[in-house]
């Protein structure tokens, strides 16, 4: 079974939703405070 | 608790030993049981996550987010990053090589001596902290439920052993979806309630949360020192999780069990989709619990066996006079609290800084007395543990939540503190196996005689840890003693495997010096921090170690291989 996965679309999704967390997270700390 | 908590509690835990033995009932050979049986990749997620979920995650984190706020998951910005590492460098060549345990790499890359050192340094490493999951909640529990430590050290201990010793590697990975379940299941349902029961809005409870300093989740600010920022985050912390989720065989063997590379790669992910927001959610609910006790008066000590042992003591007169005082430091602050919401309404930024200041000063005035309070459970009891943060969440738990949930909840814990004793016992046996006893010494026996050998060892581990559990001390907060013990040694293991994949022309003989001294020197930096070391001051973060660990063996290994002769390599 061959592998057709676009890895190159997984990993960058995984990085631009750790880059949108911090984001949120960093909103979250300077609103709050 | 009540009968239907109890209930809950053993009839979910009975459920899961019951289920994982059944699924996994009659003949099974030394590569399903070692191997598992080719796993889709969110049951390989789900594993990966429930064995990093120990008690101690459900137990401490809350305290941790009650006490320091939330700027813990920092430590966690680090894994997604390590989880593409892994999954583009570690898993090919796991897969490519059809290992059972991930030392097996480091003999055909190197040497046997230097993968019998990784093994050995493992085995010690997960060894003790398999003691420290089965101890760290027991601590809790035992002291919750009235249990005696040792009961609750065998009573987990042996509900492990029972179903992953039967079921092997299948075992392990079977029950980790119930256990997950139960997990999630049962924290968001605390967390829906917490934030029900808070007298004010969410929003507000946000206000109160930020403006006393819990909402500090991100912190940009660059200190080797501090434990927890974003730089350590994105640095240290990703060279833990490359060791933890690459060489460490109790998370190895899970994705090992993946039906494809596909399967493991995409479970891999998944954890790293999924593990900040897990994250997020546990110390947020701390949060919550912090906000609620800015509006009901918190017990001054939340370990009840200290005070109730107060209270019959000599200095009982003495802890009600802290006690009153701390009465009436609460509604003071209770009434500034109302106050800055008030102002928070009105955008009176002034009126906010001044509060904030205000309920600072009576935050520590009420700190102070809890001082005073364990100064007198010492005075008391010298033996007697001050620190109650980890005793933050049950209690609250046990107080406020209404019955059945309280069942669930320490179903949670429990589940929790199995599914990560299962995976390390799994892996203890497996490699005691794998990389010890059939490699050096029992080599030509046949595969029923290893699949009995697999399973004696595994089981010999859980007898160990639960001994150990009975024996060891309480350490400062349980999950970094966890994380500090991990930290030793992780980034030795680490460095042999980078120098593996990434440095071709470094052979045995040099890799195996240069761990050794690596390893000489974190303990050494370990023994030494907070003083000085050949004349130079040493205050490091231990997440620091991982990557001294690492880097060290790396650039020794690179340095010695020049001197090693020829012949042999």
């Amino acid at each position: 079974m061959s592998d057709t996965t676009n890895w190159k679309k997984v990993y960058g999704m995984l990085i631009l939703a750790l880059v949108v967390q911090i984001m949120l997270y960093y909103g979250l700390t300077q609103y709050f405070s | 608790m009540s009968t239907i908590d109890w209930v809950i509690l053993f009839g979910t835990i009975f459920l899961i030993v019951i289920y994982g033995v059944y699924k996994t009932r009659g003949s099974q050979d030394l590569e399903g049981y070692l191997k598992g049986s080719n796993d889709n990749w969110w049951t390989i997620g789900l594993s990966i996550m429930a064995t990093q979920a120990s008690a101690i995650t459900f137990l401490s984190t809350p305290g941790q987010a009650y006490a320091d706020g939330m700027r813990f998951i920092q430590f966690y910005f680090g894994l997604p990053i390590a989880m593409i590492i892994l999954s583009i460098t570690f898993i090919p060549i796991y897969y490519k090589l059809k290992i059972y345990t991930a030392y097996e790499f480091l003999e055909g890359r190197f040497d046997l001596k230097t993968r019998t050192l990784a093994a050995l340094l493992f085995l010690v490493q997960r060894g003790l902290a398999a003691g420290i999951t089965i101890l760290a909640p027991s601590i809790i529990l035992s002291s919750l439920l009235g249990w005696s430590l040792v009961f609750t050290n065998i009573f987990i201990g042996v509900a492990v052993i029972i179903y992953t010793v039967s079921g092997g590697t299948k075992a392990v990975s079977v029950t980790h979806k119930q256990q997950m379940a139960v997990m999630m299941g049962g924290m968001v349902l605390a967390g829906i309630l917490i934030i029900n029961m808070l007298p004010v809005t969410f929003t507000e409870a946000l206000h109160v949360a930020g403006k006393m300093d819990k909402l500090n989740i991100v912190n940009f600010e660059f200190d080797l020192s501090d434990r927890y920022n974003f730089w350590s985050g994105m640095t240290a912390a990703v060279f833990l999780f490359l060791s933890y989720f690459g060489t460490d065989q109790s998370q190895v063997q899970r994705y090992l069990t993946g039906k494809s590379l596909r399967e493991s790669r995409m479970g891999l992910v998944m954890n790293g989709f999924l593990k900040i927001p897990m994250q997020f959610i546990i110390l947020f609910i701390g949060v919550m619990v912090f906000v609620f006790y800015q509006f009901y008066q918190p017990p001054i000590f939340f370990n009840k066996v200290q005070t109730e042992k107060l209270e019959q003591s000599e200095y009982r007169e003495d802890f009600q006079v802290l006690q009153e005082s701390y009465s009436q430091g609460f509604e003071a602050k209770n009434k500034d609290i109302l106050s800055l919401l008030e102002a928070v309404k009105a955008q009176d930024q002034d009126r906010i800084n001044e509060l904030k200041e205000e309920i600072a000063l009576k935050t520590d005035q009420q700190e102070q007395t809890r001082d005073e309070v364990k100064d007198l459970m010492v005075k008391n009891d010298p033996l007697a543990e001050t620190r109650d943060t980890d005793y933050v969440f049950m209690r609250f738990v046990m107080d406020y939540l209404p019955q059945g949930v309280i069942g669930l909840l320490f179903a949670v814990i429990f589940c929790a503190a199995m599914s990560s004793t299962s995976s390390e016992l799994n892996a203890l046996g497996s490699t005691s196996t794998v990389d010890l006893y059939k490699r050096s010494i029992k080599k030509q026996e046949s595969p029923g005689h290893y699949l009995l050998s697999s399973k004696w060892f595994t089981a010999l581990w859980g007898i160990f840890a639960i001994i150990f559990a009975s024996y060891a001390m309480l350490f400062e907060n349980l999950i970094q003693a966890v994380n500090l013990l991990g930290s030793l040694f992780y980034g030795t293991i680490l460095g042999i495997f980078l120098v593996g994949f990434y440095m071709k022309w470094v052979r045995g003989n040099a890799v195996f010096i240069a761990a050794l001294v690596a390893e000489a020197l974190i303990l050494l930096i370990h023994w030494k921090n907070g003083s000085e070391l050949f004349g130079i001051s040493i205050n490091i973060g231990y997440l620091w170690y991982n990557v001294i660990g690492c880097l060290a063996v790396m650039v020794l290994a690179a340095l010695l291989q020049p001197f090693m002769s020829a012949k042999n390599t």
